[in-house]
């Protein structure tokens, strides 16, 4: 009874293309999908901004997610082994668990930080779902603070960004502070790098070792995936 | 400015600082508690909070005094035992105060006291919280920020402490506790 549920369990895992994070044979180069988006998800949690939309990730995610639940039903109706259902549904509930984390995490930071993403580059970063949240969200923050406040106030006092028309700049918009420091990992050496426009600091970035710097001086290169948020 | 909406914020810039007039105004006597009129004379030393003083700074209308809780005295005191003095009482956002006065001011030396006063309290605050219970003593020199700071780490190792011991993972509501009156 043993050996024959062991070795059902290891075609079924080893077999198919459609688990690929079940797959033990993917060598150093291939990241599975489940890595990617695990990736993903740390970077978006501990960085300070909204990062960019990884569409193509979530729909592969979104796709192999209704494969195993199409292959969840299956089981249930041929009866199979109760241990096998109970390890690909807690696969499934983790993979779910990224999935939404990911989004939840994007649309708290869209909330806090929503008159600054509208009115800046950050705006082509969010999906067209995310749009949409984005545009009614801050239509209706207007409109309430509007009818409650605003309104009431006396000509010159009226702006939902500026405090009064003789402000310099917008200055009631809330920006996402970029000199948090973060926990960081670099995935290949980057060499001699310079942390601040000043030339004072130069740090030798050398493959897996966790470094705590400055968002501001690393941000492109997290953009660009050399660096990974840990 | 990132921190319109921020409580922290607008409780720092409540703080009180001197400032001297550089002009005189009108109409607005009731700043200066000793004036006759309703003017302020021009050369008046008044006591204004952070944020008018601020703007009134930007507009060259006025010059900002060295606030009392940065002097000699509290200088030399964190020098000779930074975890206790009580920084409390004299300001209680005396980091984020600290940093807003820095351009105002041109100190030069402020910016390395404020370092130096908050890396030696921190040692003190990260060894105490770690710990069972703490006097309510200790508790009362650390500023808002220290606070802040000290009460995550408490909360921490409780939820460490309750998770090691393995207790029920769900916890019951605490509004289901409650008895209705019946009505």
């Amino acid at each position: 009874m043993a050996s024959g549920s062991a070795s059902e369990f290891d075609s079924a895992l080893g077999g198919t293309n459609e688990f690929p994070w079940t797959n033990d044979d993917s060598n150093s180069l291939e990241t599975t999908d489940i890595e990617l988006l695990k990736k993903a998800w740390r970077n978006e949690k501990a960085s300070p901004e909204i990062l960019h939309f990884q569409s193509d990730l979530v729909q592969r995610a979104r796709e192999q997610i209704q494969l195993l639940e199409g292959t969840m039903d299956e089981f249930e109706d041929n009866n199979t082994d109760d241990l096998l259902v109970s390890i690909y549904q807690m696969d499934l509930d983790r993979a779910l668990f990224l999935v939404r984390s990911y989004l939840r995490i994007r649309i708290f930071k869209i909330e806090k930080f929503i008159a600054h993403i509208s009115r800046s580059h950050l705006w082509n970063r969010l999906s067209d779902q995310e749009r949409n949240f984005a545009k009614r969200c801050i239509d209706i923050m207007e409109k309430h603070l509007q009818q409650c406040v605003l309104s009431r106030l006396p000509n010159g006092y009226q702006s939902f960004f500026k405090q009064s028309v003789s402000s310099v700049e917008d200055d009631m918009i809330p920006e996402p502070q970029l000199d948090t420091f973060v926990f960081c990992k670099s995935k290949g050496a980057v060499g001699a790098f310079q942390l601040d426009d000043i030339g004072d600091e130069i740090v030798d970035l050398v493959a897996d070792d966790l470094y705590v710097l400055r968002y501001k001086s690393i941000k492109a290169l997290v953009e660009s995936g050399q660096v990974d948020l840990v | 400015m990132a921190r319109y909406y921020d409580l922290d914020d607008i409780i720092t810039e409540d703080e009180g600082t001197s400032v001297i007039f550089q002009v005189g105004a009108n109409g607005v006597g009731l700043l200066d508690p000793s004036s006759e009129n309703n003017n302020v004379e021009k050369g008046s030393k008044v006591d204004l909070p952070f944020w008018l003083a601020h703007e009134l700074y930007l507009r060259k209308a006025v010059t900002i005094n060295f606030p009392a809780c940065f002097n000699q005295k509290i200088r030399k005191e964190i020098q000779a035992d930074a975890a206790c003095v009580d920084l409390k009482i004299q300001c209680p956002y005396f980091y984020e105060f600290g940093c807003k006065i820095i351009p105002l001011t041109g100190d030069k030396t402020l910016g390395s006291f404020l370092q130096y006063a908050f890396t030696s309290r921190y040692k003190e605050a990260l060894s105490k919280s770690h710990g069972a219970g703490t006097s309510p003593k200790f508790l009362n020199r650390l500023t808002i920020e220290e606070t802040h700071l000290f009460e995550a780490a408490r909360c921490s190792m409780i939820n460490l402490k309750k998770w090691r011991l393995g207790g029920c993972r769900l916890e019951k509501a605490a509004i289901l506790g409650r008895k209705r009156k019946s009505v």
